[in-house]
C-alpha cells in the first residue's frame, strides 16, 4: 500500500471498517512511512479540535416561548 | 432511549424543567444542522426557532418508533431545505444520500504514477487543541472551512465531530449509508486540516 491509498483509508481505519489485510497494509505503511505518520496526527489533531469547540447555547426566552406553545395547546385541548 | 420517552412524557404532562434539559441537551445540534443547510447564521437561528415550535406541538404524536434525535432532525431539514430552496439555494440536500463527489482535497497532492507525496505534509505547531483553539486564527480557519464544505460533507461533520453523534446516529438521521456516511466524514475532515494547516504549518517552520 503507498501513500494516496493509506490516506483515503484514514477514516475508514479510525471508524473500525479497515479490516483484513487492508488493515494489516495501511498499519504496516504508517510504520514505515514519516509524511504519512504526519498527515494522521494532523487528522486527529483537526478531530480534537472539532470535538472541542464550543456548543451553541440557546437563547433564554426560548424555554419560556416553548412553554407558552404547550399551555396553549393545553388550553386549546 | 427509556430517557428520551420519560423526558418526552414529561414535558406532555408540562414539565419545565424537563423541557429546558431537552432544549439544552439539543439546541446546539439543531443549530449547526440548520447552518449547514441555510448557510447565514441569522436565518438558521429563525429556522431552529420554528423547528422548535414545530417539534413542541408534534411532542404528542411523537410514538418513539425511531429515536427522538432521528425524529428532530427531520423537522430541522425538512424546515430548513424549504426555506434554502425559497431563498434560492436549490442545492442538493434533498437527498443527503445521493451524490457524494469526487472532491478528495487530497487528489492532487500525490504523484499521478506511484501515489507517493508529491507534497508531503510538514509539522504543525505542537500545541494541544485547547491551546490551539485560543487563537482567533485557528477559529477563523475553521469557521472558513466549514463555511467551504458542501451541505452534506458539512451535515456529517458537524454531528459526528461537532456534536460527537454516533455514525449509526449520523446515518438515521440523514438518511445515509453507512459507507457513504464514512467517505463524507473523510472529507469534510480532509478539508479541515487543510484549512488549519494554512494557519499551523507556518508556526512549525524555524
Amino acid at each position: 500500500m503507498l501513500c494516496r491509498k493509506a490516506m483515503s483509508h484514514l477514516t475508514d481505519a479510525k471508524e473500525g471498517a479497515l479490516t483484513g489485510l487492508a488493515k494489516a497494509l495501511f498499519d504496516a505503511h504508517l510504520t514505515v512511512c514519516i509524511p504519512c505518520r504526519r498527515y494522521r496526527a494532523q487528522y486527529e489533531s483537526t478531530v480534537d479540535m472539532l470535538a472541542k469547540l464550543p456548543k451553541e447555547e440557546a437563547p433564554s426566552a426560548l424555554v419560556d416561548l416553548l412553554a407558552g406553545e404547550i399551555e396553549k395547546k393545553d388550553d386549546g385541548a | 432511549m427509556s430517557d428520551d420517552a420519560d423526558l418526552v412524557s414529561s414535558i406532555r404532562g408540562g414539565d419545565k424543567k424537563a423541557l429546558a434539559k431537552l432544549v439544552a441537551r439539543e439546541h446546539s445540534w439543531l443549530v449547526r444542522l440548520a447552518r449547514a443547510i441555510v448557510r447565514d447564521a441569522a436565518i438558521a437561528d429563525e429556522v431552529v426557532q420554528d423547528a422548535w415550535i414545530s417539534i413542541i406541538r408534534a411532542l404528542a404524536s411523537f410514538e418513539g418508533r425511531s429515536s427522538l434525535r432521528t425524529w428532530m432532525a427531520t423537522i430541522v431539514l425538512n424546515r430548513a431545505k424549504t426555506v434554502a430552496v425559497r431563498g434560492g439555494r436549490s442545492i442538493a440536500v434533498a437527498s443527503f444520500d445521493g451524490e457524494v463527489g469526487d472532491d478528495d482535497p487530497n487528489e492532487g497532492r500525490f504523484t499521478q504514477r506511484l501515489g507517493v507525496w508529491s507534497d508531503p505534509p510538514v509539522g504543525w505547531n505542537d500545541a494541544t487543541p485547547e491551546v490551539l483553539l485560543e487563537r482567533r486564527e485557528v477559529l477563523a480557519a475553521i469557521e472558513r472551512g466549514l463555511e467551504d464544505l458542501p451541505a452534506n460533507q458539512r451535515a456529517v461533520l458537524t454531528l459526528r465531530d461537532l456534536e460527537g453523534w454516533s455514525g449509526e446516529e449520523v446515518c438515521n438521521a440523514l438518511g445515509l449509508s453507512e459507507s457513504n456516511q464514512r467517505v463524507l466524514l473523510h472529507r469534510a475532515r480532509a478539508a479541515i486540516r487543510e484549512h488549519l494547516h494554512g494557519v499551523l504549518k507556518s508556526d512549525a517552520l524555524p
